[in-house]
């Protein structure tokens, strides 16, 4: 009896990529498959009668394009090194495969930036947009994502109104100038469109309805088929419309990985379709998109969403999102990790930050805290928080800014997966920044950055830290989750454990 | 034995032994391996046809010892497409069930 436990990736879903681990976070075996595009169906299970795992990678159990040679790779990894190594080495493997070549990645896309999507849903108005950017601006954000609602006049969610891309008038009645405000406060503008998407009650229904991959009544609309020239081309002359005429600076680009046929669909002939499979289909008008936006714009800024983060997505984005996480910091920062430990160096980002302006300002913090080893995005009505927050929010985006070059480009260490990643380290040869986000012993490693910064990701009012060599006397700050300085002292810090007084959210520094 | 057998191949790469099934007389398949300068096992798979067609469903299978093994960390989360929204309006996506890597 073999236990199936396995993943199906392809272009616009997951990655191909198994990681078998220790309860130490020791690698075991790490397979990952060269083929990124195709669907490929990847398990681990063990067999009961051994106790062994059966492991596998299927290959065309979906229709592709016809060939008359197929030629992949599978890598498997047993060295005994810590688990996100292998991780870390399998993406730089993919990135060096042909045609993998991850998309350039502007600054731009590591600073933080605000976001329309939970704090305004679809209920926009440039006036109260342009007012969220100027506070955001003062905090730390340099630019802005407008989410979903400027197409349409309804407020009811779902889809059914994407397709048709025209601005809504009656909530943005100049989008070239409202976009022109955003950049005299100096923030870059990046606008919402739903890929795939031709909802149900837009004009463009009865054009594309006959040239669907799907249909999803849940949210009232249909999936276009990428195998369509006509309906590649409309999609990219959409964006390069918007690029040029509102002089945008980016896209977040959503719901590319619903890009999947059904049993009907995937089967289809039809003479006006210049591809057979779909994900040939999909790498075409991602690729298509990116190349044609950049020759307008080279610094031009895509963000994905987390499933379509895989090594294909690389090459045709640079920003990475983790999945909608409402309110939720554990799961961002879990989310956040697990795109981290694939992504290489294209900008990962955290789901948009948002809470109940009531909440205890630590609380509040949680949400930051929880992912600092990615982009923050912030969406919450800045103006209606408590002054406690945003004085909060400043520090802690202060405290990123100072140190995004080892939180995004240093090496990532998160331990534990079994246990949701309850400590991460991030390092490069000057600095070493530490969070606990468990009530646990931080193990931080040696002194060799000789600064650190240990975060207390909990609600506890301190850090128990265990060095195994001595770090000598260092200067110690501590400051609370709003920035304050609450102690400053030396101290020795011997092999062995040791108490910090961390309050919530707060953070100590350690330098010589 | 099965007609189908006849064409599956197998490779052994001490301690494995990879199997590659479901190739046929229009779609042969090879495996070969090489290591690397980490040390890291490299099985390269070859499929040839002839004339121009759709591959057919393939697998590649081996087997490794379950010791020292205790989690699996892979990029599997849920799919927008399956969120359950509570009610309508102004209300906020919500996910039913918090998944794990």
């Amino acid at each position: 009896m073999d236990w199936e436990r396995g993943l199906v990736s392809k272009a616009a879903y997951s990655a191909p990529v198994i990681s078998l681990f220790n309860v130490q976070g020791s690698n075991r075996l790490t397979f990952a498959f060269s083929d990124a595009l195709n669907p490929v169906a990847m398990s681990a299970g063990v067999n009961e009668e051994t106790a062994a795992f059966r492991c596998g990678v299927k290959l065309f159990f979906e229709p592709s394009a016809p060939m008359r040679l197929y030629e992949a790779t599978l890598r498997l990894d047993t060295r005994d090194v810590p688990y996100y190594e292998c991780l870390n080495d399998v993406q730089k493997w993919w990135a060096k495969q042909p045609g993998y070549t991850p998309a350039y990645v502007p600054e731009a896309a590591r600073m933080p930036m605000y976001s329309t999507w939970y704090s305004f849903h679809q209920q926009l108005s440039p006036e109260a947009v342009e007012q969220q950017c100027l506070l955001a601006k003062a905090l730390g954000c340099e630019a802005v994502i407008v989410d979903d609602g400027w197409q349409t006049s309804d407020h009811m969610r779902g889809y059914a109104y994407c397709g048709d891309w025209e601005v809504c008038e009656d909530k943005i009645p100049d989008m070239k100038a409202h976009v022109a405000r955003v950049h005299q406060l100096g923030m870059k503008y990046l606008l919402w469109y739903s890929v795939p998407f031709v909802g149900y009650k837009s004009k463009n229904w009865s054009r594309f309805k006959d040239k669907l991959l799907k249909t999803i009544d849940s949210l009232q609309t249909g999936v276009v088929d990428p195998r369509y020239p006509e309906v590649r081309e409309f999609i990219i002359e959409t964006y390069e419309q918007a690029l040029v005429q509102w002089d945008l600076d980016g896209f977040k680009l959503d719901f590319v990985d619903s890009f999947a046929g059904t049993e009907e669909t995937v089967h289809k002939e039809d003479s006006a379709m210049d591809y057979k499979g779909i994900p040939e289909a999909v790498d075409r008008l991602m690729s298509d998109i990116i190349a044609r936006l950049r020759a307008i714009k080279p610094d031009i800024l895509i963000e994905f969403r987390q499933n379509y983060i895989g090594p294909l997505m690389r090459k045709y984005g640079n920003m990475f999102r983790a999945t909608d996480c409402p309110n939720d910091a554990i799961e961002n920062r879990v989310r956040t990790i697990d795109v981290r430990l694939i992504g290489g160096d294209t900008a990962v980002h955290s789901d948009m930050m948002m809470w109940h302006p009531d909440e205890p300002v630590e609380s509040a913090a949680l949400q930051i805290v929880n992912a600092l080893f990615s982009v923050p995005q912030i969406s919450v009505m800045l103006d209606r928080l408590p002054e406690s927050h945003r004085q909060m929010l400043r520090f802690w985006l202060a405290f990123w800014r100072e140190h995004s070059d080892v939180l995004l480009e240093g090496s990532l260490k998160p331990a534990h997966p079994d246990f949701l990643f309850p400590q991460a380290v991030a390092d490069n040869e000057h600095k070493k920044i530490v969070c606990a986000y468990g009530d646990i012993l931080v193990r931080p490693g040696g002194d060799r950055s000789k600064q650190t910064w240990i975060v207390n990701g909990t609600l506890n009012h301190r850090i128990y830290l265990e060095l195994d060599d001595a770090w000598g006397t260092k200067k110690l700050a501590i400051r609370d989750c709003q920035g304050h300085l609450l102690e400053q002292t030396r101290i020795d810090l011997n092999a062995g454990i040791h108490r910090l007084s961390i309050p919530p959210c707060g953070v100590a520094a350690l330098t010589d | 034995m099965l007609a189908s057998e006849l064409y599956d191949c197998t490779l052994h790469s001490d301690p494995y032994m990879f199997r590659l099934t479901g190739c046929s007389e229009q779609f042969r398949g090879s495996l070969s391996v090489s290591i690397d300068s980490d040390g890291v096992r490299l099985i390269h798979i070859r499929l040839e046809s002839e004339t121009l067609q759709q591959p057919p469903t393939i697998e590649l299978t081996w087997y490794h010892p379950g010791i020292d093994i205790q989690g699996t960390c892979t990029q599997a989360h849920i799919d927008p497409e399956d969120f359950t929204w509570i009610g309508s309006g102004g209300s906020f996506p919500k996910l039913l069930i918090l998944l794990p890597s």
